[in-house]
């Protein structure tokens, strides 16, 4: 059963819709563009627009990028590959971990380099607002800095490693975090001074014609003066057999660990395991269904129902892109 | 913990079962076209990674431009299966992905071999893979394999 934001259940939901552009400016320069449109009852037409990338990306020498804007933060394969895009996600949703962890947009300068020497070295350097920005205002003139590499040693595999840090002047989350301090939080517990976050996160993708895995996992630690510091660590782990070029049954496991003294993500222990299979009509168009079960063995503000959480639920989503 | 360690020997496990497959492209069954200043002729490992966004901007800092049959083409399955390893629907796929990620401008999908000719002559910086003796290329338009 689907929930909204408020908690109603719906037997259907329509979900976001993702608009992208991709332009050639000149020989060296192209400007990429990705705005949503979703579902959210507070608003008059009962629909927000967002956006979600928007870069003007100088490619001044081979493979060697500078870029300039909104982007989805290269720290991990899935949000430098899917983004909004649910059409390539592999499963229905993201990983928990980017609802406690990651910072999912910087908006600043990023240095890209992809494809170098034999094992196509790829970089992505970046500096700019980080967690507790918004498109238009930082709480501080300290940027956030990401560092991610990867390589590519054959055909359909890519193997990356990131570093991300940011200091936080209140612990505000603002729209490029992704996620938020826990909203079950009441606003006058919450805790506002500064936080120094640092995440640190492992990918490794192998998708082929026959098989596909996935692999995300981080280590964040979120130190302030009152708390000390909290240790944090989230793990997914997809695999998919492509029975056929369309047909493709999987098996999911996520699972993310706040610490108790943590006061940005505020404690939890989640684990959610699914089944499910995916019928790709066309590389446009696929159908997930989804049988999956969540526990959740701790929450900060949850402490009436520790154990149990989700499920099992049936779930189907349908993902089209043109 | 447990946990963690058992999902991490699965993934290596998976890794070492396939680490034997390779992808195996026979090129040899394609002709190449180019329009690229004193490019008449690449080695195979170079079209290859050309073809797969190995390279952005050719020496003479033009930009590469990937030239492909539609997908609807009757060309399009034999160079996905000898470029790409893959099905047409699996070419697509792959080039959709990498322009969604940002790290790639689109190829020009073009339904015949004579529209596939013409776009490489009037575009520089432009190559593109047909199945071998569609169509006569021009020799000043033709890459070999080195």
């Amino acid at each position: 059963m689907i929930r909204d934001e408020e908690g109603r259940k719906a037997s259907f939901a329509i979900g976001e819709h993702d608009f992208f552009v991709n332009a050639t400016i000149s020989n060296k320069i192209t400007f990429i563009g990705e705005y949503v449109v979703r579902f959210n009852s507070k608003s008059a037409t009962n629909y927000l627009p967002s956006i979600e990338r928007s870069l003007v990306k100088f490619n001044y020498t081979n493979n060697h990028s500078v870029i300039v804007g909104k982007v989805h933060t290269p720290l991990n394969y899935w949000n430098d590959s899917y983004h909004h895009g649910r059409v390539f996600f592999p499963v229905i949703d993201r990983p928990l971990g980017f609802s406690y962890f990651i910072p999912l947009h910087t908006l600043g300068l990023q240095f890209q380099g992809q494809n170098l020497g034999k094992l196509n070295f790829g970089y992505d350097v970046m500096v700019g607002n980080g967690i507790s920005s918004t498109d238009v205002y930082h709480d501080s003139v300290v940027p956030s800095f990401s560092a991610s590499f990867h390589i590519k040693p054959r055909d359909g595999m890519r193997i990356g490693a990131s570093y991300y840090w940011d200091n936080l002047h209140d612990n505000t989350p603002g729209v490029h975090s992704g996620h938020s301090t826990a909203s079950s939080v009441p606003l006058d517990q919450r805790y506002e001074g500064p936080v120094k976050f640092r995440l640190t996160s492992f990918s490794f993708a192998y998708f082929k014609d026959n098989f596909e895995i996935l692999n995300e996992s981080g280590y964040n630690v979120s130190t302030t003066d009152t708390t000390g510091r909290a240790n944090n660590f989230y793990q997914f782990v997809y695999a998919g057999l492509n029975v056929t070029e369309k047909s493709t049954p999987y098996l999911l496991g996520d699972y993310i660990h706040v610490a108790d003294n943590d006061v940005h993500a505020y404690p939890a222990e989640r684990l959610k395991i699914a089944l499910g299979y995916r019928y790709s009509f066309d590389y446009l168009l696929n159908v997930k269904i989804q049988l999956e079960k969540e526990w959740e063995f701790k929450h900060a503000f949850h402490q009436n129902h520790p154990i149990s959480y989700g499920g099992p639920f049936l779930r189907i989503q349908v993902a089209y892109g043109f | 913990m447990r946990t963690m360690k058992t999902w991490y020997l699965i993934v290596l496990g998976l890794l070492a079962a396939h680490l034997s497959y390779a992808q195996k492209s026979d090129i040899g069954e394609l002709d190449f076209i180019i329009n690229v200043n004193g490019v008449t002729e690449l080695p195979q490992s170079e079209i290859l990674k050309t073809f797969k966004n190995g390279r952005s901007l050719w020496d003479s800092n033009q930009k590469v431009i990937i030239v492909l049959p539609a997908k609807n083409s009757s060309l399009a399955s034999d160079v996905a299966k000898n470029l790409y390893n893959t099905s047409v629907s699996g070419m697509q796929k792959f080039w959709l992905a990498l322009v969604f990620q940002g790290r790639s401008s689109p190829p020009v999908f073009l339904q015949s071999a004579q529209d596939i000719v013409e776009y490489v002559e009037n575009n520089p910086g432009a190559i593109a893979a047909i199945p071998a003796g569609s169509i006569v290329i021009p020799s000043n338009l033709k890459l070999s394999i080195k």
